[in-house]
């Protein structure tokens, strides 16, 4: 009965990454690219507004945050996203 | 024409790829725009070429040959020095691979992203139709349903 199957056999000593050394810099230089500097810096511009704004925005005088199942919404809304995204990108590149 | 690709050049790896679609001698000449006796003799061709491909793979990595499917881009083989059977692909995509029966185990490997990427495109190029929830498998499980369903064990 076969089992599973994997490019390596038994025993042998994975190689770390096949794409270069997994060191810190190569890491950091992942992470810091043009669309994560712009989603950081936009979520923390939002953010800064937000705050400034929250008494006008807030104008029943209670949290909104546990209102109206703002919490559970924007879970749901972000996870459908998240999914949308995920399956369009998979379909472009099973498109290429 | 390298070892990857199973020496095939483009134009014979897309003759080989429309084969293994099932379509005639005929059809692939129309499609090609060749004729059909251009497209027999290829055939004799890709299979020499995969053939010999397939053997320096099991010599390279000391393998028992059991079959040999040129159509399909399969060899079926046994590993002695491992006790376990293996299976080398080709394809157009990820070119000459070894892949080893065993329960593997991605959980510690850094490979499993690139490995998961690979999988996914050889069983794209087969035809193989992959379920939702394969895609949240180890490669490992999933490499055997790409590869386990050509033996029989």
């Amino acid at each position: 009965m076969i089992k599973n199957a994997c490019q390596f056999p038994p025993g042998a000593v994975k190689p770390e990454s096949i794409h270069g050394p997994r060191d810190q810099s190569s890491l950091l230089k992942k992470i810091l690219n043009k669309r994560t500097l712009f989603l950081v810096v936009s979520l923390l511009a939002l953010t800064v507004l937000y705050s400034h704004s929250y008494s006008s925005l807030n104008w029943g005088g209670s949290p909104v945050l546990f209102q109206d199942w703002y919490i559970v919404k924007m879970s749901f809304y972000t996870y459908i996203s998240g999914m949308i995204t995920y399956y369009f990108r998979e379909y472009r590149r099973k498109k290429k | 024409m390298t070892f990857r690709v199973g020496y095939l050049t483009p134009r014979e790896a897309s003759i080989w790829g429309l084969r293994r679609q099932n379509l005639t001698q005929s059809d692939i000449g129309r499609e090609l725009g060749v004729s059909r006796q251009a497209v027999h003799k290829a055939y004799q061709i890709i299979d020499h070429k995969l053939e010999q491909a397939f053997m320096e793979a099991a010599e390279t990595n000391n393998l028992e040959v059991e079959t040999v499917n040129v159509v399909e881009g399969v060899m079926l083989a046994h590993s002695p020095a491992h006790d376990i059977p293996v299976v080398v692909s080709v394809s157009k995509v990820n070119g000459l691979k070894v892949w080893y029966l065993y329960e593997g185990n991605c959980d510690s490997c850094h490979l499993e992203t690139s490995c998961r990427n690979i999988l996914e495109a050889e069983a794209l190029e087969r035809g193989i139709r992959l379920q939702s929830l394969d895609k949240w498998i180890p490669p490992t499980q999933l490499a055997k349903e790409i590869f386990g369903r050509y033996r029989d064990d």
